[in-house]
């Protein structure tokens, strides 16, 4: 694949950002205590990738990745969704949207 | 009748009786099922007679094929001899007076029925064992003699106080037999490793072609043959079951204990002489255990009070008697005292069944008295079964101790004082027993006095059938001074007729000797009898009270505590052992190891369970965390490690 | 093919019928069983061997005569299951009659299978039927022992299974007789190693001392006809194992390094089992007992792969069943009338029940191996192998004949004689003295003339060797 150059360096300032927004999302996913707020982490998560993947599209001048954004798209909307039907029906049976709650699969 | 068609009939006419007895016993009327058992074993004597009389050397009779292996077969045959027709005439000639005497005695009993279906049985055990032609089908009727002798002993399981030491008595027996087996069992599977094969003949001839058959196994395979017979013959230390069988009914203690049962050992090694006499150690084995078994139960029968007890003890002495000539290697003498004391013995048994009888179940000899008067027919028998056994001089037990005597005398001085010694004590405690029985004040109290009688015929007449054989018996081997033709008739009839015995013949004294002994003997029997008339009649010396008695007859009353002595030794151990094995060795041990075991499993299971705890988050970090190291192991692979 | 089969149809069908019928169906099905055995044995010529397609592709059938007396074996043991229990609740139930017949299915799986995968397959199937009628019908107060009872014998299961694998890796033969003409030798340790787990799954299965203590707690808190079918049938599955495949598959290095081992194992199982039966107070537990003391003979005998021993062997297993069946139908009647089996409260039951004195003696005494019973034979030729082998180890052996002298009367005489402790006691039925009688009858026959099944059997058994 020839890379293209129109980039060129600053590839690196795509990736880190694109790194950094991960990172973000995933330990907020872990750390945070909200439900919502764990979804928003997991749409961090998800653009992040998006975002690297139209970084490296660019990159090789490939259209292919740009493809697979939508993909993403598509799923993070339709996951959002069931997530935040999920929460409110959480919500309606414990009273609280606190991860932490909802532990009865232990053990 | 052919000769192997009479053998089977010989061998089915009991099997036959415990079979109707066995089913149909209980709607048959008591008459019917004692003439049944006791024809059936009549007519198996008839048969003997038959077969008796046209005896010609060995002949042998194949029933079946058992197994069938390359090396090894198997047979259920049986060989007509002059050994085994001897004991076949023996078992069912006095087995079917005692069936005639039981249906008189047990006529009381409501196990009637099985009692003649389980004599039946016996008979028919006894007689495969005397009759087989191979050491299987011996196992086959000494194994099934102790099955029945358990089931007669604790015949009277249900009785209110005895049933319970009924049962054990009988318990006893058959484990004391079973130990026993185990070397008979030894044995023959050293003597199909030696000769591949259990036939007594083909064994017989082999040794006689082969001369180079000493040695060790030789001596191992005795050994063991004489530890079976120490078991079934009562000897010591195998003894203590037969005095406690007394607690069977009388006929049996007659049948089996006295007549037929305890004679197998006997029958098992006059049988394998030919193996005996290449091993001289055993013989001198056999020799001093009944030395001292003869001499131990002698002194035991002193002191004893109840009138089946004297006379238990006195057929292990008297057992004890026949192995001592056996480990002279005088087979025929010892067959001879079989014979002559399955006459005065089975006599002896029966007319204290009689006196029992009469004296409603009352066996001690302290209780009884006077009765010579009361029951004239059984005073009379008993008296000559008395003399007979004490070696009064022209009676059947005369001669055939004599015998036993003039082998010691000529071999071994020091077993000759010793046979002195115990056939003293022999005259001493029969006739003690005669005289406190039969003489003196009746001690019993008057009510019962007022009841004793005189049996019925039909426990009269066995009585005075087996009392003629008990003066005449001794006709059948006089020694060499009287009637010099038909002299030792028996030793020569029986050796002649089987195998391995005729090369051996017991030593005969000289003339001057064998008057010498003979006269020694008849003094020492008549003087013991005019002491103990004088002692207990005359003086009145009825038998002491426990509490009298001094230091050696507390010691023979407790018949010199072996039983106790067994107890502490053997039993204890084996129940404690049992318990500890059961509960610490097995519970504690391996259960609770294998749960322990399992509960490690279970605990480690616990705590790597704490892991799945139901946060959302902590699933998250690990599966994170894990990603982490996959990508970077992988990165590492690549780039760094090569 | 429709012995193997109908077992599988009959507990389908077991399972759809209406409760009522269960007790008289099960009794039809299993006399069919049998007869359809006996009928095919009839025309069987005892050198032959039959081979089955049955469509799989991995599991094939052989019947030879050594799989026709197992699979006659296990026909006649359930038959007998089912008809001395006829009285009892527990063969009218639903659960019973399918689990008995996918169990039986399982066995007669096991004894005709050619194929080592079958072997393993058919092995684990009658694990679950037995370990369900335990549950359901026994009377475990803790959960513990019985699982005790399956973890076990499926951590033995587990190493059958390795053994397998291991097997089919080294050499990639599936089938009995490629198994035989692999060389299993030349992989020296590696064969010692697989021959150790098929013997862990025998040893916990037999049971052999020290992997035993599941036994006596199982045997004594099943049901009776649980009892009865783990002792007189599955437990026949691992001596058959071993004097089928095992041995004979790995003959040389592997056998050479465990016989003595497992010989000794076995001897002492036999003294352990008869020390501990003489104290006992449980019937049944005297007989579980009873019934380690037994094997441990059967199984060190094996051990010695002589081919006489080995047709005695198979005439001693039959006699176990005879009398596990009989004993236990015995310990069973005892508690079914007088709801308990401690010795230590019967008393007296032979004055009350006299025909169940007499039968209980009579098996009391085929269990002693008297001589004219199949176990005197049995035991005669299997002590006197272990007595050539190692003359004292055969006197060790033989102490069996006293110390079950000591037990057995001990466990006859104290119910049934003395002073009666119990005047209520319905004496025998029909259904239970027929099972006694053809027990008593078949031991005898046995007894007197071993040679017809010996004779049957010896070209299987001895086919290996050639």
């Amino acid at each position: 694949m020839q890379a293209n150059m129109s980039i060129g360096t600053s590839l690196d300032f795509f990736l880190f950002v694109a790194i950094a927004l991960f990172a973000i999302g995933a330990i907020g996913a872990m750390t945070r205590k909200n439900m919502i707020v764990l979804l928003m982490c997991i749409e961090l998560m998800l653009n992040a990738v998006n975002l690297m993947l139209v970084t490296f599209s660019t990159y090789y001048g490939n259209g292919d990745a740009q493809i697979f954004v939508f993909f993403t798209m598509v799923v993070a909307a339709a996951e959002a969704t069931v997530g935040l039907s999920i929460i409110i029906m959480a919500y309606r049976n414990l009273k609280s949207i606190d991860i932490d709650m909802y532990n009865q699969l232990k053990n | 009748m052919p000769q192997d068609l009479t053998l089977i009939l010989l061998l089915s006419f009991p099997l036959l009786g415990f079979a109707i007895n066995g089913i149909f016993g209980k709607q048959l009327p008591k008459m019917v099922i004692g003439s049944i058992a006791t024809v059936a074993v009549f007519a198996s004597f008839l048969l003997a007679t038959s077969l008796f009389s046209r005896l010609d050397g060995t002949t042998i009779v194949n029933l079946f094929n058992v197994l069938d292996f390359e090396n090894l077969q198997i047979n259920a045959s049986f060989q007509i001899d002059a050994l085994s027709i001897w004991m076949t005439l023996i078992i069912t000639g006095v087995g079917s007076l005692i069936h005639l005497f039981s249906i008189g005695y047990m006529s009381h009993d409501e196990g009637f029925y099985k009692f003649f279906t389980y004599l039946n049985l016996f008979i028919f055990s006894m007689l495969i064992l005397v009759l087989g032609s191979n050491y299987f089908v011996l196992f086959f009727g000494w194994e099934g003699v102790g099955m029945c002798s358990y089931l007669l002993i604790s015949f009277h399981y249900n009785d209110a106080q005895k049933g319970i030491a009924n049962s054990l008595a009988g318990r006893k027996a058959f484990i004391m037999n079973r130990i026993g087996d185990v070397g008979l069992l030894v044995a023959l599977f050293m003597i199909i490793g030696q000769f591949n094969t259990l036939e007594y003949t083909k064994i017989g001839h082999l040794i006689e072609s082969n001369k180079a058959l000493t040695g060790g196994a030789m001596f191992f395979i005795t050994l063991s043959l004489f530890i079976a017979a120490t078991g079934k013959s009562a000897q010591i230390p195998l003894f203590t079951w037969l005095p406690d069988a007394m607690a069977g009914p009388t006929p049996v203690s007659a049948l089996i204990h006295a007549a037929t049962m305890v004679t197998a050992g006997i029958y098992l090694t006059v049988r394998s002489n030919f193996l005996f006499e290449l091993a001289p150690f055993t013989q001198n084995i056999i020799l001093y255990t009944g030395l001292a078994t003869t001499l131990f139960a002698a002194f035991m029968a002193l002191r004893q009070n109840d009138i089946k007890k004297v006379l238990a003890y006195s057929t292990v002495s008297q057992l004890g008697l026949m192995f001592v000539a056996l480990g002279f290697g005088a087979y025929t003498v010892a067959l001879f005292h079989v014979t002559t004391h399955a006459f005065f013995k089975a006599l002896l048994f029966l007319g204290s069944g009689s006196v029992i009888h009469g004296m409603h179940e009352e066996q001690d000899i302290r209780k009884m008295g006077g009765l010579a008067k009361l029951m004239p027919i059984t005073h009379f028998t008993f008296l000559i079964g008395t003399m007979a056994i004490s070696g009064i001089p022209f009676l059947s037990g005369f001669f055939s101790k004599d015998e036993i005597m003039a082998q010691a005398l000529h071999h071994n001085t020091f077993a000759y004082i010793v046979l002195v010694i115990a056939v003293t004590m022999t005259a001493v405690y029969m006739f003690r027993l005669y005289f406190l029985t039969f003489h003196g004040e009746f001690r019993g109290g008057d009510q019962l006095k007022s009841k004793v009688h005189e049996s019925g015929p039909s426990m009269t007449l066995p009585l005075i059938i087996l009392a003629i054989l008990s003066i005449f018996g001794g006709l059948l081997n006089l020694p060499g001074l009287f009637f010099k033709n038909s002299a030792h008739w028996f030793d020569h009839f029986l050796s002649a007729g089987t195998f391995g015995l005729n090369h051996i013949h017991p030593v005969h004294l000289d003339f001057a000797t064998s008057i010498q002994l003979m006269i020694f003997a008849s003094i020492v029997a008549l003087s013991v009898l005019i002491w103990a008339y004088l002692n207990y009649v005359k003086k009145g010396n009825i038998a002491k009270d426990d509490k009298d008695l001094n230091g050696w007859e507390r010691l023979s009353a407790a018949k010199l505590f072996v039983d106790e002595l067994y107890n502490v030794l053997i039993v204890n151990p084996i129940l404690a052992i049992s318990d500890f094995t059961g509960k610490i060795i097995d519970i504690k041990l391996l259960r609770n190891g294998v749960y322990a075991l399992a509960d490690g499993v279970l605990n480690s299971a616990n705590i790597s369970r704490k892991w799945q705890s139901g946060f959302l988050s902590s699933y998250l970090f690990w599966m994170v965390f894990g990603l982490i190291i996959f990508v970077a192991y992988y990165i590492l692979k690549i780039s760094v490690w090569h | 093919m429709a012995l193997i089969l109908l077992p599988l149809v009959f507990s389908l069908i077991a399972w759809l019928l209406p409760s009522a019928q269960t007790r008289l169906f099960g009794l039809i099905g299993t006399t069919i069983n049998l007869f359809a055995s006996l009928i095919s044995v009839y025309g069987f010529d005892a050198q032959d061997q039959l081979f089955i397609d049955l469509g799989l592709r991995y599991v094939h059938f052989s019947l030879d005569s050594l799989s026709y007396t197992m699979i006659i074996l296990t026909n006649a043991v359930f038959f007998m299951v089912y008809l001395s229990n006829f009285k009892q609740e527990i063969t009218a139930k639903k659960r019973f009659s399918a689990l008995a017949f996918l169990m039986q299915f399982g066995l007669i799986g096991v004894f005709s299978t050619n194929s080592i995968l079958g072997f393993y397959i058919f092995w684990e199937l009658t694990l679950l039927p037995i370990f369900l009628i335990l549950y359901w019908f026994g009377s475990f107060e803790k959960p513990k022992a019985l699982l005790q009872f399956f973890l076990y014998t499926l951590l033995g299961s587990l190493a059958m299974l390795l053994s397998v694998i291991g097997l089919l890796q080294l050499t990639n033969q599936q089938t009995y007789e490629a198994l035989l003409a692999a060389d299993l030798n030349a992989h020296g340790a590696t064969s010692i190693w697989l021959m150790g787990g098929f013997l862990l799954a025998f040893a916990v299965k037999i049971p052999l001392f020290p992997f035993h203590t599941w036994q006596a707690e199982t045997y004594t808190k099943a049901p009776t006809a649980g009892t009865m079918l783990l002792s007189a049938i599955m437990l026949k599955m691992a001596l058959f194992g071993l004097l089928k495949w095992v041995l004979p598959i790995f003959d040389g290095v592997a056998t050479e390094f465990w016989r003595w081992p497992i010989i000794t194992l076995g001897l002492i199982g036999v003294v352990y089992g008869a020390l501990i039966a003489i104290k006992q107070q449980d019937l049944k537990t005297i007989f579980a007992y009873a019934s380690l003391s037994h094997l441990g003979l059967i199984a060190a005998a094996l051990m010695l792969q002589n081919e006489i021993t080995n047709q005695i062997a198979i005439v001693q297993i039959v006699n176990h069943s005879i009398v596990s069946i009989g004993l236990f139908l015995a310990a069973g009647i005892i508690e079914s009338r007088l709801q308990t089996r401690d010795i230590t409260q019967l008393g007296g039951i032979a004055k009350v029940a006299p025909r169940f004195a007499f039968w209980f003696a009579a098996i009391t005494f085929v269990s002693l191996s008297v001589p004219f019973t199949a176990g005197f034979i049995g035991e005669f030729f299997l002590i006197k192998a272990i007595f050539n082998a190692h003359t004292l180890s055969g006197i060790i052996a033989a102490t069996t004949l006293i110390f079950g002298a000591v037990y057995m009367l001990r466990a006859y005489q104290i119910p049934m004689f003395g002073p009666t402790k119990n005047s209520v006691f319905e004496d025998l039925s029909w259904s239970e003295i027929l099972v006694f009688a053809l027990l008593i009858i078949a031991a005898i026959y046995l007894g007197l003339s071993p040679k017809c099944l010996t004779d049957f059997v010896a070209t299987s058994i001895n086919q290996p060797t050639l």
